[in-house]
């Protein structure tokens, strides 16, 4: 018997528990009401100006609640897929599979997240082709970078979360600093324009935990004369760029820290 | 047995996302924004600028009526209102170099003018009305657009019209839902 069974096993078993009836109806229901609902109505001659900016901005306006339903989603299945399991000793039972133990997280994240995942962009994938297909098959690549960008806050967290689960051992407790980090982040980033006129600015440094908002400065800034942009850091496109993947090896350093740490670290 | 399973989780999900997006399709499209109108005249084989200045997406549109007592031609056009006089004037004054400057202005109001530039700007119009009395349309550009409405006199008489113009804003899930999907369907089959 190869190794692909024993994975599947573990990533079936995982999907089970994740996705109990009707866990999963529920959530498509709420991503495809709720990403229809608050598709960007209220962008009529003022922000649009581009096409290009327009697809940004229906994007952002898609994701808003959706992507909060998916971190509450994904931290769930994080935090009482695997705290839980490792809480009640359940991991053990996976640990007598003949598979390596990253091969163990990687199905359990697999279903906690790629699933999630594959759900979310597809429901957003099917508004944006509904609702604007010209504008998104025009601009792919602005929907793409917009998805990779909005993201990034909601996967860091969830590295977050992991590692505290393995850490503590307490899927409980790592749900409730989830959620806690998921709404400190949203209040710093309301707070970091005021912050930036005060002059403690962090603008930068909050950029590269989410790099929406160095997308939103780099969209916000096109055709603005430079004056009228005043003291507003808009990033170049390059900038971006740089922020989105730093955001990015940001995250994978903590899921790299999280998968170190179940194999080598994690006393069962 | 698994097979059975997956197959029906994912017929319920399909069934529950049909159900989100039938509640969706139920919302009507809302006027939300300006509402300006009134009544108006046109002078024989003339046109004129009935709305420009906002900009358009698929989810931010305008919704016309107008009653008129003489057949009336309307343009949606993705141009900017002093893009269309800039032009005109040029034209007209590269076409009629002795008229005066006040001849100039009135000329560029003619139908001719504004034919010339639709024929050399096919691609600025959005959406173009059959010669009508009596008209009601609501419009959605496909992409971001800048919106100028133009209504235009064939005839050779006075045309008197009462006119409403609204912006309005919509999901687009009513009307191009079921056309995206019969566009996929139509090109998986050839």
């Amino acid at each position: 018997m190869g190794k692909g069974r024993p994975f599947l096993e573990v990533f079936a078993s995982a999907l089970r528990e994740n996705y109990r009836f009707p866990i999963l109806e529920i959530f498509a229901f709420l991503y495809a009401f709720g990403t229809f609902i608050f598709a960007g109505l209220g962008v009529l001659g003022t922000v649009a100006q581009t096409s290009e900016i327009y697809a940004h901005g229906l994007v952002n306006s898609l994701t808003g609640m959706p992507l909060f339903i998916f971190v509450i989603l994904i931290l769930v299945n994080i935090a009482y897929g695997l705290g839980n399991d490792i809480e009640r000793g359940v991991v053990q039972t996976l640990l007598s599979y003949p598979l390596k133990r990253r091969s163990i997280l990687s199905a359990k994240l697999l279903s906690a997240l790629g699933i999630a995942i594959l759900l979310f962009l597809g429901m957003q994938m099917l508004a944006l082709f509904v609702l604007a297909p010209d504008i998104i098959l025009s601009y792919f690549s602005t929907v793409l970078l917009s998805y990779l960008a909005n993201l990034s806050p909601a996967l860091l967290i969830a590295g977050i979360v992991l590692l505290l689960a393995l850490v503590l051992k307490r899927g409980s407790v790592a749900l409730v600093i989830g959620i806690v980090l998921y709404f400190g982040l949203s209040i710093i980033g309301s707070l970091v324009p005021f912050l930036a006129y005060t002059g403690f600015d962090i603008t930068k440094a909050y950029a590269v935990i989410a790099p929406n908002m160095a997308l939103d400065r780099y969209y916000s800034g096109v055709g603005l004369p430079f004056d009228y942009i005043g003291r507003w850091w808009i990033p170049s496109f390059s900038e971006v760029l740089f922020y989105l993947g730093a955001a990015y090896v940001l995250v994978a350093v903590i899921f790299l820290l999280g998968y170190v740490y179940f194999e080598r670290r994690l006393g069962i | 047995m698994r097979w059975i399973t997956l197959l029906g989780r994912l017929g319920t999900v399909t069934l529950m996302t049909g159900l989100a997006l039938g509640l969706v399709w139920l919302i009507p499209s809302a006027q939300m924004g300006i509402t300006f109108g009134g009544e108006n005249r046109v002078l024989p084989e003339q046109y004129q600028t009935s709305y420009t200045g906002s900009t358009l997406t698929p989810q931010n549109g305008l919704s016309i009526s107008i009653e008129s007592n003489g057949t009336l031609i309307v343009y949606f056009l993705d141009i900017f209102q002093w893009d269309l006089q800039d032009w005109a004037r040029t034209w007209v004054e590269q076409q009629f170099p002795n008229l005066t400057e006040s001849e100039v202005w009135l000329s560029t109001s003619n139908m001719t003018v504004l034919n010339a530039f639709l024929e050399s700007h096919s691609d600025v119009v959005l959406w173009k009305s059959d010669a009508t009395t009596e008209l009601s349309k609501e419009f959605f550009p496909t992409t971001v657009s800048n919106a100028t409405i133009i209504i235009a006199n064939p005839s050779l008489n006075y045309v008197t019209f009462q006119y409403e113009i609204k912006t309005v804003t919509r999901l687009r899930l009513r009307i191009d839902f079921f056309s995206q999907l019969n566009c996929l369907y139509q090109s998986a089959l050839s």
